[in-house]
């Protein structure tokens, strides 16, 4: 079981004060991820596991702080050793960002770390 | 006596394995996984399996020349919404599982080329195997959730996930392959030389350590250019397999209807496990082969051999 480690700059993210940004995370092509979200600022994970219309905040009280994701996605189609993510957010733009990537084999994991700035 | 026994142990078990390697080879109750493969009796030293249709294209082109070609057409493009609880719940799995497979081998003289299909038409796992599938891949979820990944008990949860796919399930999948063979590198004098069409029905209750599998393959070989047909079978069959704590059963029972010769016959093969300790397996083995005058293919015996492997049909 082979490891990839990808890394992404971090994204802008403008909320409005007054609605709540809500997060949901999709493992697509059939495969198992798992995410830890946690803010920069703090150690505190916010959840751990499947991400699904998660209440990240009020925009008020995220902006100007960063969202830290890290999704692990284990390859168990084999049909494709393709990767794909998406992290949807509501109430937020933009609202949806897609990663694609691929492993060597199946049974392979990836690893996703991305950051999200609010402004 | 001690010198006796132990040639006697010895010669046992190296003829129960062999009769075992020739019951495990007479096994076609499971269609092949590349059919095109399967087709032209040999085995390429590469298959290529591209990930993009680009490269689908380039591995196209490049089976002119010989070599092997495998894909699910289905997953050359990404599929973001399609979750891994969306193929649990699905039951028409024909897409996500059509396969096509090609081989082709180029001689100074001919060139040969075996394209064959494979899909899974229909899947349903019980309600059980659902439940359970759908409870690992949220454990399996919250593992790769850690700050740390625990790959050993990944690992684990990955390979208990693996055993509940094939339980608790009914399946019908269906496969063909063609083999075709020209003198002069055309395929307007590409002569098709065999042909094979297989469907299987599978049935593994999640309740019961029992495995039934039916299956009914049409097969044909000769020269379509000179008319001429070497055989034309039809087989039917079915097999059935108890997976106990100490015991493993499979049985077969295969019905060939010979076209050329316009007759019928069956084949029938058993194999029998017994766990005698952790170590020690007792294997029994009999079978009967296609044909008219009946042919044993194993005599019947009771096999005595240290082993950790069981037998299988």
């Amino acid at each position: 079981m082979a490891t990839k480690t990808k890394k992404n700059p971090p994204v802008n993210v403008s909320v409005s004060d007054t609605e709540n940004v809500i997060l949901t995370i999709t493992i697509g092509n059939a495969d198992i991820g798992g995410s830890e979200v946690k803010f920069g600022d703090s150690p505190d994970v916010l959840i751990r596991g499947k991400v699904t219309d998660f209440l990240v905040g009020k925009g008020a009280a995220l902006r100007g702080r960063t969202l830290e994701i890290t999704t692990n996605v284990l390859d168990v189609n084999p049909g494709t050793n393709k990767i794909v993510v998406t992290h949807d957010f509501d109430n937020a733009n933009p609202s949806k960002s897609r990663y694609d990537d691929s492993v060597d084999a199946d049974g392979d994991i990836y690893t996703l770390i991305t950051s999200y700035v609010f402004i | 006596m001690k010198k006796l026994l132990t040639i006697l142990l010895i010669t046992c078990t190296s003829a129960a394995y062999g009769q075992d390697t020739t019951l495990r080879s007479l096994n076609d109750l499971y269609i092949p996984n590349s059919p095109g493969l399967i087709l032209g009796d040999k085995s390429p030293s590469s298959v290529d399996k591209p990930t993009t249709p680009r490269a689908f294209a380039v591995s196209l082109i490049n089976l002119a020349q010989g070599g092997a070609l495998e894909v699910t057409p289905y997953w050359l493009k990404s599929k973001p919404n399609y979750t891994y609880t969306d193929w649990v719940k699905r039951k028409f799995t024909m897409l996500e599982t059509f396969n096509i497979s090609v081989a082709s081998y180029k001689t100074n003289n001919t060139f040969t080329v075996a394209p064959g299909l494979r899909t899974q038409i229909l899947r349903i796992f019980s309600k059980k195997s659902k439940d359970s599938l759908l409870k690992a891949e949220a454990e399996l979820s919250f593992l790769l959730g850690a700050h740390v990944l625990d790959t050993a008990k990944i690992n684990q949860k990955r390979d208990e996930l693996r055993k509940i796919q094939v339980k608790g399930l009914f399946a019908l999948e269906v496969a063909g392959a063609i083999l075709g063979s020209s003198t002069d590198n055309s395929f307007k004098k590409m002569d098709l030389q065999k042909s094979g069409v297989w469907a299987n029905v599978r049935w593994d209750p999640s309740d019961a350590p029992l495995s039934v599998v039916g299956l009914g393959r049409y097969s044909w070989a000769g020269s379509k250019l000179n008319n001429k047909s070497d055989s034309t079978f039809l087989d039917l069959g079915v097999s059935l397999s108890y997976v106990g704590r100490k015991i493993d059963l499979s049985a077969e029972y295969v019905s060939r209807k010979d076209y050329q010769a316009n007759k019928r016959y069956g084949r029938v093969a058993v194999v029998l496990n017994y766990l005698l300790s952790e170590n020690i397996i007792l294997v029994a083995s009999t079978g009967k082969n296609f044909s008219n005058v009946n042919d044993i293919i194993a005599v019947f015996g009771v096999k005595f051999g240290v082993s950790t492997q069981k037998a299988k049909l």
